[in-house]
């Protein structure tokens, strides 16, 4: 093991330091929102946030357009949130194959069975429900939504068309209920 | 309750209860904290290794390489013509991280790893017939190394507190050079380059100091390592290119660049310059650029390779005639995988579409 003797006094600004806070500021809030959106979870949602969060900073001296770094956490979120999707429906079928049961409705722990409009969303499918996030709070243009979600922007105004419809069913059902 | 305002009215209510605080979450505030506590230029580096201080467990140096076992870790064998020479690199196009490869001309594209976690970063053995690459499948980040169609992968750093990524795997095939970041008191740590054998014994550093370290690429005749080396200087940080002797005798290293923002260097190839990207800031932009320097010293000059728009992670092919690089030339934060030959007007992309994908690595030509 060799020691390099020249040595770089520390010293000066926490410049870089304080960029990856400022960056925690400036978007954990919008991206917390984002994810509970797309979970229906909040402690899950903190845990996507807080792990987007890591793997971009862990990746910050490869992000060569930092401005855009809204867009890369976007979809470092929407991917983790896909990617616990991904995970609860193997469990789910392993535990039907298993069981011999139902597959059971997703989680909505946090989520007040009171808004009809909660309930309604938290039932689309993730791929609709993330495309109806995407184009309706994040406000993204269909081909930035199909960006994010690495598909074709037909497919994202497919999701966005169904989705809507069963949004609408679902609200409507819950209120004649 | 089916207009655009009504869905839009919905959506802002139901975020309204996710109750931002404007402070970090739970959980996450004891390293937020910890963070702006670390001396700044070793936070953007190393802020991996604070994932792998959420793990606990003792020191785990030494031990045994592990197989991967059951579950989604073992990919199932892909199609591979091993007559092919390949470009190996990581992309998100499935979700997640995975190695890929494709043939030179960008067509048969195979993922190589097929895992739920991130692997990223391939290098190719020397005989091309394995590939070393960073993943953290195993909990935190780990160097792996698999066969060239993706059986066999193999944990051979194995570190539960200790992350390692970024492998160079040496021409000569006995060592490979990587960047390791090890949780100390309070989160505080730093990216140092190491080297070890490809089995993963005979792990030790290369060289120690305060600065931060960017990923290694090895000389020609694997004696030498160039690197960007991240200092604090008044008011900012700098990054420059430098080489250090990996030999086994007295360490010498010596500055190649004067920055203040070189990265990514890429040498590797006989008689042919080391590669890097330099990055200019003006207006408040960052524009970046292939730059070219002699290994033996002198001023840098801007590389002669055709409008690529924001290149980054530049690779010689095996006979230094062709760079492979990242073009970021989009809007979204998307890269595709790019031929450039210096000095010609044309370029070849090989990879397009809404995936991000990096770190392209030719597989050398069989001896």
């Amino acid at each position: 093991m060799h020691h390099v003797s020249e040595v770089v006094t520390a010293g000066g600004e926490r410049i870089e330091g304080d960029v990856l806070v400022e960056l925690y500021v400036r978007h954990a809030d919008r991206a917390m929102r984002v994810a509970y959106l797309l979970t229906g979870d909040r402690a899950l949602a903190e845990d996507i946030v807080q792990e987007a969060f890591l793997r971009l900073f862990g990746r910050f001296l490869h992000i060569r357009n930092r401005a855009a770094f809204d867009a890369y956490l976007r979809r470092t979120v929407v991917n983790l949130a896909n990617s616990h999707h991904r995970r609860r429906r193997a469990e789910r079928s392993s535990l039907a194959r298993r069981s011999g049961l139902r597959d059971p409705e997703p989680a909505s722990r946090d989520l007040g069975e009171a808004d009809a409009m909660r309930r309604a969303l938290l039932r689309l499918p993730p791929r609709q429900r993330t495309a109806i996030v995407l184009r309706f709070y994040e406000d993204l243009s269909e081909q930035q939504t199909a960006d994010v979600m690495r598909c074709a922007v037909g497919t994202v105004k497919s999701l966005v068309s169904r989705g809507r419809e069963t949004l609408r069913a679902s609200v409507r059902a819950q209120e004649s209920e | 309750m089916d207009d655009e305002r009504d869905i839009r009215e919905g959506l802002e209510r139901i975020a309204g209860a996710a109750a931002p605080t404007g402070r970090p979450p739970k959980g996450f505030r004891g390293r937020a904290r910890r963070r702006m506590a670390l001396t700044a230029s070793v936070v953007a580096l190393t802020i991996v290794a604070v994932v792998a201080g959420g793990v606990a467990g003792l020191s785990a140096l030494g031990r045994p390489p592990v197989p991967a076992t059951g579950g989604t870790s073992g990919p199932t064998p892909p199609p591979w013509d091993p007559n092919a020479l390949h470009i190996a690199f990581q992309s998100n196009r499935t979700g997640d991280w995975d190695v890929w490869a494709m043939e030179t001309d960008g067509s048969n594209l195979v993922d190589l790893t097929r895992d739920p976690s991130a692997d990223e970063e391939p290098t190719w053995s020397p005989d091309g017939r394995r590939i070393a690459f960073a993943s953290d499948r195993s909990g935190d980040w780990d160097i792996w190394v698999m066969d060239a169609d993706g059986s066999n992968p193999v944990d051979i750093t194995n570190t539960p507190d200790v992350s390692e990524r970024s492998p160079a795997w040496s021409p000569t095939g006995e060592s490979i050079a990587y960047l390791r970041a090890e949780t100390k008191i309070e989160g505080i740590s730093q990216t140092q380059i190491w080297l070890m054998r490809p089995d993963g014994s005979g792990q030790r550093a290369l060289l120690l100091d305060d600065a931060a370290h960017g990923p290694p690429s090895w000389s020609p005749d694997g004696s030498d390592v160039v690197f960007a080396r991240v200092m604090r200087t008044p008011g900012t940080l700098a990054s420059s290119l430098w080489i250090a002797d990996a030999g086994a005798g007295k360490l010498s290293v010596r500055r190649l660049t004067d920055g203040p923002d070189d990265s990514d260097p890429s040498w590797c190839s006989d008689g042919s310059p080391v590669a890097f990207v330099r990055s200019r800031q003006a207006d408040s932009a960052s524009s970046d650029s292939i730059w070219f320097v002699d290994p033996g010293g002198g001023s840098p000059t801007r590389a002669p390779v055709p409008g690529v728009g924001s290149p980054s992670d530049p690779a010689w092919s095996p006979d230094g005639s062709e760079l492979a690089l990242v073009s970021n030339s989009r809007p979204t934060p998307a890269g595709d995988i790019e031929i450039v030959e210096p000095h010609a007007s044309a370029s070849l992309r090989l990879t397009s579409g809404p995936a991000d994908d990096r770190a392209p690595a030719w597989q050398p030509r069989a001896a």
